[in-house]
Order: structure tokens, then C-alpha cells, then sequence
């Protein structure tokens, strides 16, 4: 297997807020391999967006990423290492803000985020933006670049690219505007796209749209993609590769179709029979009980055993790194102790513990501060 | 007029809610000088003023029956809000009934309403926005019943505690603030303040779609156990037909303020009868790496409500487009033969046909030449007589690139002449699960 295009290491962000230190993201680990798509799947305040603004290094204050390693075809976007006064440091050999600018961002790596608004001018033209982002990054004059521009939407499926050049953003639809994002991400053929919940304001007929156009475009070029997303279905139907996300940390990391027909994970498990699903009617739904804990203060242990079903006395105590616990051709990764074998931590004989969330709706609160277990 | 055919003929029991022709137009180009046109060297005024409508809700009729959850599926914009919003009189209707238990909702005086409302209630999409972030939970759920005079303050105070234990709540979070609990609990707050008056049958209008999914499952089984117990009845709309296969007794899908096919929920998801539904259940993403990758996908956008497509509205972007059997010549004498043109499509003629109609309507190709147009739309079967006439006329306009004409010209010889185009589709077809009755508003099933 060739050297993959981006590899994340203990990736480390905080935030760092009156309340406390938020640990939005707490050491994960992932590669991502040529041409591949590789999903960061995860509910509302799991990590996965502030994830990969980490990767690009978008991250605000007051959030600062702290530690790890993230390299991309062998440059360090980011690194740290212990200095001579044993301090953490930034790396030397890391590239630096301008590099990051000139070099990388939207060049390399491209990211498309879940509101197409937010990311067009409201007071340029459609065509004119991509023209310009063509020019800037592709050192063309205005000419080609406007040729290229219109060449890329009619690539995303615009009709009437030629007309629809000098429109505004507020003149296509929801899904068009999508298009135009795409069109830009990949107008400078970058090797990796991050796409950051692209299809969810959409509606169903919509997405497929999309996601047929991405698997044809990923085809085409080749691109690599990180598809950051809530929505199970997304996953199943383009991801190569799934990493699930819970209260910062990669729970389980594993080939599509391994996490989907031996999943490892209790909370991958439970989220996977939570959904209603479209092909069969579910007479009963199980739902994951309690809420997400916040990130300021996370349970100790394994940070799902408050709502896990399988939670023994060991868990709220030991804190499960994620190893490899399947021999599939594929790495497949679960940070579960109930993979005695593995961990050995003791789960066997350790006693079952009452889930703490269990009926009452009420310790999932979001209390300030609280959701402490012990 | 269609609500027999719609909701299909129902004897014995009356159905709690019968929505009977309901419609809402909207008048668009609002403001002072909204609408007004110039007319510079025409007859007639200097001026006109010409209001336009959106017609977001077009002639709608089903019922629900008492303790039954009807589900209302379909895309941003087909009207589905304005729907449940009209039967609530939260909007007026343009025209319709709404009839409750028998009475007409449509027609009641502002004190009727203010009665009847005690017995329907609705739940928002945004939790958190339909909760005044100024008062306590506990005084917002005794809201409703306050208007309603019911009880005594003590009286009301223990009903709301008992509510937020129904819910799943803690009864000591009667003095917290919205901002304290999360999106789920948020919506259980909802739930509990409309059931406080105790009402026969709750609006859900995507209650569930902010949520995460683990959270959404929890609320959506604590909707299943209150309907148990209060005996509730439930208009629930969503756009993510996997919620409503899961809640639903029944299934509407709403496409352009028009129903367009009600039945069964096993029935709607084993067996849809009309294109846009299958259309939809073909795009949602299948949580199962194994399951076939069809995504079905439609072509184009949505229309505009303000000027939707005659006859079936679905038909600019249903993939099965009835071929027209022929038309009208304009050009001809009404007593020559030729007046009347016949079309002879075989299947395969007619895709083609149909595929090059749209294309050249959205301009989504470029032609390099006639060759390579002919081989790209009309490959395998190319149509004769007088539909090959028309198909020549417009290859040579796009080769001239008068797109606008060509498109005029196919359009008006080909779609609009197609059976989808003149009539309202309005067909009750034979279940295949169950035996509820199942209508669907496709051509396709006119033999039947």
C-alpha cells in the first residue's frame, strides 16, 4: 500500500472558554489514501467539523490546536515537538501561515461546508467568484479563467452555464448553489476535499443528485474525499472508509461494509439501531439512551459508559485507546473494552453497572458544567 | 368535488378530520408598487396592475380518523406547512373545508375558533424558537390551559408536573428555563404544553427534524406512547420519509401544493403507484453499504408555484411522461385533414424524444454538429411521420442556436399535447397490502 495523502496523528484541539477547557477534539488518528472517500461520522457536538478546520488549521480562538500531527503528502500542516526546555513547539519543519494560504488551502485541500449562502458573496456574481478564485489560484488571465469557469459548472450539471455565469447566489436554487461550491472545490483539482455536511440542508432528490454527481467527479478525477456527515445513509451509499466520532475521540474506524455488518462499537451499534429506516418498516425503534455529555467535562473512563448498554465497573475507570479487534484485511478499530482479549483490562470479571442515563430524562441536562459521574 | 376519490369511500365510522378541497393562494408582488407594470405604446392603460398568485396549496381533500397518524411527506417548498397551517385556520384557506367532527372549521367565527383550538394543537419544527426564552417551562405549559380557563392555578401547576413526566421529563424541572435543557427536551416542553388542554388531534410539523438521530428515536417513541394513552390523532409532517414509515398509519406525499398519492404506510413504501413518490423513495440514502445504489435520480428543479404545469404538475420531470398521441395543427384549416396531426411513437421513440425535449428545454448540451446531436439523443430509434417533422425543425433551430424557439416548439408539439399535460390526473387504484384505499394522481393508471 503507497504512503497515504493525509495522515492525522493524535490530533489534539481545545477550546479554551471562561467555563473551562472544551476538548472538542482528543487525540484522533486517521489516514486518508488516494482516491478515497473516508467518512467522520458523529451527532451534533461529537468533533467532527472542528476536526477537519483543524486539518485546514481554520480553527478561532479560542480555540487552539494543542497537539498532534497532521501531514499531508509529506509536508507537516501541523506538528509539535518537545523543545530543549522541554516545552511543547511548534515543529520547524511545519509550513507557515503564507504556505498554508498559497499552497494548500483550496489548491491541495478544498472544503465545501453545509451552507452554500454563507459561503457565496450575496453581492457578486456566481460565475464572477469562480472566475476569480480560478485566476488567483491558477495564475490564468481573466479570459481562460471565465472559459474555465463556465466549463466547470456546466461540469456540475448547471444548465445554461453560458447565461447562468452572470446570475446571483441568490438566483439559484439551494442545490444549484451546492453545485457551485463543488465546481469551485474542485476548479483547481485538489488532491483531497473536505466536505463538511454538503447534502444535509437539502432535500432527498436533491442529495441524490449531488451524490451521483461526487461519485461521477471522483471517478473522473480522483479525488480523495472526507466526507464529514450525521446521516448513516450518506455513509453507506459513498463512503470507502468510516471513522465514528463520539465527544471528540474516534470510537471505531473500520471499511464500510465491516462497520456496518460487524460493528465493534456499542455506540456504533446503538446509533445504528436508532435510525427509522427507508426499506423496511422498524416497529420499534432503540434509542440511545440519555444525551451526548458536553465536551468541557467529559465522563471519566470510557466516555460513552454513562449511556452505554454494556458498561461495566471497569469502564468508569479505564480509558480505552482504540486498537485493532477484528483480523479483517481492513484495520478495524474499536476503543471498547468489552474486547477483553484485547484490552484486558478486566471486563470479564468486572460487574455490570447500572447506565446512569437510564429512564430518567433528566440527567442528560445540560447542566452547566455538571455530567460529572463520580 | 375530489374528496371522495381522494380520501376514498369510507362508510361507518366519521373520520375526525376532513379536508375537503382546501386551498391557499398567496399574492405575491406585496408592497406599494408591487405588480405594476407599464405599458409604453400599447392600447389600453398607461398603467396596470396585475397580482400574480402562489399557489401553495392547490385543492387538497383527505381525512384522518380518529387515533390514526397520518403522515404528509414532500420537499421544502410543496406546501406541506402552509397545509397544516391552513387546516388550523393559523392561515385563512382561499377556498375549502376543513371539516372537524363534522363541523366546518372553515367557517367559524373568531369564538368558535378560539373553542375549537383547544381541541387542535400543533408542534413546531425549531424547539427552541417556539419557547419564550423569558418564562419558566412549568408557566409555559400552563399557557394554553390559562386561555382556556381550565383549572385553578394549583390545579394547573399539578397538571404541568404530571405533563413533564408523561413527556419524560423531570417534574422538578418546572422552574428551569428553555436555555437549560437540549433540542429533545426542548420538544418534549412542546410536546407537554400541547397536550395541556388535552386535544383530540396534534399537528407535528417536522417536530423531529432539528434533532440528532438517537435523540430523534426517543422523542418520536414518546409521541408513540402518549397517542396510546391520550388516544391522540397526528397530521405528522416530515421531508424524511424514514421517520414517516416509522410513525405513520397512513401516508400522503405532497409534490407543488398537490397531493399526489395517499394510501396505506405498507402499502405507499411496498407498492407507489406514482412517479414522484417512487421517485423519492429511489433518492433517500439506504443506511446499508449492501443495499442496491440506485439513487433514482430526477432531473431539474421544482417549478414555480406562481405558474405551476397544467394538468399533472409533476409531469416537466416525470421520467414516464405518457407520449402524446398527436395534436392540433395551428397552421392548418380546422376543415383540412391535415388539420389534425397523429404521432406514432414506439417506446423507445419516445424516450428519446422526450430525453431531447428536456434537454434542449434546460439547454444542458452543447451540440458539436448535427451528426453528433443525432447520435446522442436519437441513437438507437429516431421518430418518423410528423413527429420526425417537428424533431427536424428544432435540431436545425438549435443548430442555429435559437434555443429558446426550438424549445418553444418541441414543447408545445410534444409535452404540452401529452395526456399529463391536459387533464388532472385523479385515480384510485387496487392495493396490493392491506386494503385501505389508495389514490394516486397518474395518468398511468387511466386503463384502470
Amino acid at each position: 500500500m503507497s504512503e497515504p495523502l493525509l495522515t492525522v496523528r493524535d490530533l489534539q484541539t481545545h477550546f479554551f472558554t471562561e467555563e473551562g477547557v472544551v476538548r472538542a477534539v482528543d487525540g484522533i488518528s486517521f489516514d486518508v489514501r488516494e482516491g478515497e472517500i473516508v467518512g467522520l461520522v458523529g451527532e451534533s457536538g461529537a468533533g467532527k467539523s472542528v476536526a477537519v478546520q483543524s486539518i485546514m488549521r481554520l480553527v478561532e480562538e479560542p480555540g487552539e490546536i494543542v497537539g498532534g500531527e497532521v501531514t499531508f503528502r509529506g509536508e507537516t500542516i501541523f506538528g509539535v515537538e518537545e523543545g530543549p526546555d522541554g516545552e511543547l513547539r511548534e515543529q520547524e519543519s511545519m509550513l507557515s501561515n503564507a504556505e498554508m494560504r498559497e499552497h494548500i488551502r483550496g489548491r491541495e485541500i478544498a472544503i465545501i461546508f453545509q451552507d452554500p449562502m454563507e459561503s457565496l458573496n450575496p453581492v457578486f456574481t456566481v460565475g464572477g467568484q469562480l472566475r476569480e478564485f480560478i485566476e488567483i489560484n491558477r495564475d490564468m488571465d481573466a479570459e481562460s479563467a471565465k472559459a474555465e469557469a463556465i466549463q466547470m459548472l456546466r461540469e456540475v450539471g448547471i444548465p445554461e452555464a453560458e447565461k447562468r455565469y452572470d446570475d446571483y447566489p441568490h438566483q439559484f436554487s439551494g442545490g444549484m448553489r451546492q453545485r457551485v461550491l463543488i465546481a469551485m472545490a474542485l476548479a483547481c483539482e485538489p488532491s483531497l476535499i473536505i466536505a463538511d455536511e454538503p447534502t444535509t440542508a437539502l432535500d432527498v432528490t436533491v442529495e441524490g443528485q449531488i451524490l451521483e454527481m461526487v461519485a461521477d467527479l471522483q471517478e473522473k478525477y480522483g479525488t480523495s474525499f472526507i466526507w464529514v456527515t450525521h446521516d448513516m445513509g450518506v455513509v453507506a451509499e459513498i463512503c470507502d472508509r468510516v471513522n465514528v466520532m463520539y465527544l471528540g475521540e474516534i470510537i471505531e474506524q473500520a471499511e464500510i461494509d465491516d462497520l456496518f455488518y460487524d460493528t465493534q462499537h456499542p455506540y456504533t451499534e446503538a446509533l445504528l439501531d436508532s435510525i427509522p429506516r427507508p426499506d423496511q418498516t422498524v416497529e420499534e425503534l432503540d434509542p440511545i439512551k440519555g444525551v451526548m455529555p458536553e465536551a468541557i467535562n467529559p465522563p471519566s473512563g470510557c466516555r460513552f459508559h454513562p449511556r452505554c448498554p454494556d458498561a461495566r465497573e471497569v469502564c468508569t475507570r479505564v480509558h480505552p485507546g482504540a486498537r485493532e479487534v477484528t483480523d479483517a484485511a481492513e484495520p478495524h478499530t474499536a476503543a471498547c473494552l468489552k474486547h477483553e482479549s484485547v484490552f484486558g483490562a478486566g471486563y470479564t470479571e468486572s460487574q455490570p453497572i447500572e447506565s446512569h442515563a437510564g429512564a430518567n430524562f433528566g440527567s442528560g441536562l445540560a447542566a452547566r458544567g455538571g455530567e460529572v459521574d463520580e | 368535488m375530489s374528496s371522495e376519490r381522494a380520501a376514498g369511500t369510507r362508510s361507518g365510522d366519521d373520520p375526525l378530520l376532513r379536508v375537503d378541497g382546501l386551498t391557499k393562494h398567496f399574492r405575491d408582488g406585496g408592497g406599494f408598487l408591487g405588480g405594476v407594470s407599464l405599458n409604453v405604446g400599447d392600447d389600453g392603460p398607461l398603467v396596470s396592475r396585475e397580482t400574480e398568485s402562489v399557489r401553495a396549496v392547490d385543492d387538497v381533500s383527505f381525512e384522518i380518523r380518529e387515533g390514526e397518524t397520518l403522515g404528509l411527506v414532500g420537499e421544502s417548498g410543496c406546501g406541506k406547512s402552509t397545509l397544516a397551517r391552513a387546516i388550523l385556520r393559523l392561515i385563512e384557506p382561499t377556498d375549502g373545508s376543513i371539516y372537524f367532527r363534522g363541523e366546518d372549521v372553515a367557517e367559524m367565527d373568531t369564538e368558535e375558533l378560539r373553542a375549537q383550538r383547544k381541541n387542535m394543537q400543533i408542534i413546531f419544527q425549531d424547539p427552541q424558537s417556539s419557547l419564550d426564552p423569558r418564562m419558566k417551562v412549568g408557566p409555559i405549559i400552563e399557557e394554553p390551559m390559562k386561555a382556556h380557563g381550565m383549572y385553578d392555578k394549583e390545579g394547573r401547576e399539578e397538571r404541568a408536573r404530571e405533563l413533564l413526566e408523561k413527556v419524560g421529563l423531570d417534574p422538578q424541572h418546572y422552574n428551569r428555563y428553555p436555555h437549560a435543557f437540549s433540542g429533545g427536551q426542548r420538544q418534549r416542553v412542546n410536546l407537554a404544553r400541547a397536550l395541556s388542554v388535552n386535544p383530540d388531534f396534534i399537528v407535528c410539523d417536522e417536530p423531529t427534524s432539528a434533532l440528532d438521530v438517537s435523540i430523534q428515536a426517543q422523542v418520536l417513541n414518546t409521541m408513540r406512547e402518549l397517542q396510546a394513552e391520550f388516544g391522540l390523532t397526528y397530521l405528522f409532517i416530515a421531508h424524511d420519509l424514514s421517520v414517516i414509515r416509522h410513525i405513520s398509519d397512513r401516508v400522503a406525499v405532497m409534490y407543488l401544493g398537490k397531493l399526489v398519492e395517499l394510501a396505506d404506510k405498507e402499502e405507499l413504501f411496498e407498492n407507489p403507484q406514482h412517479p414522484y413518490t417512487k421517485a423519492l423513495l429511489d433518492s433517500i440514502p439506504v443506511p446499508d453499504p449492501r443495499a442496491s445504489g440506485t439513487r433514482g435520480v430526477l432531473e431539474g428543479d421544482v417549478p414555480s408555484p406562481i405558474d405551476p404545469p397544467s394538468g399533472c404538475r409533476f409531469r416537466t420531470r416525470c421520467p414516464e411522461l405518457i407520449a402524446p398521441r398527436g395534436r392540433l395543427d395551428p397552421s392548418a384549416d380546422p376543415a383540412d385533414p391535415a388539420y389534425e396531426v397523429t404521432y406514432d411513437f414506439s417506446e423507445t421513440e419516445w424516450r428519446n424524444v422526450r430525453e431531447f425535449v428536456r434537454a434542449v428545454d434546460r439547454h444542458t448540451f452543447d451540440p458539436a454538429g448535427e451528426r453528433e446531436l443525432r447520435q446522442q439523443f436519437f441513437a438507437d430509434a429516431e421518430p418518423t411521420g410528423a413527429a420526425g417533422r417537428v424533431v427536424d425543425e428544432a435540431v436545425s433551430l438549435v443548430l442555429e442556436d435559437a434555443w429558446d424557439e426550438a424549445a418553444e416548439l418541441l414543447v408545445s408539439s410534444f409535452s404540452d399535447q401529452s395526456i399529463c399535460a391536459l387533464s388532472d390526473p385523479q385515480y384510485v387504484v387496487e392495493p396490493e397490502h392491506g386494503d385501505g384505499p389508495h389514490y394516486a394522481a397518474c395518468h398511468l393508471h387511466r386503463e384502470a
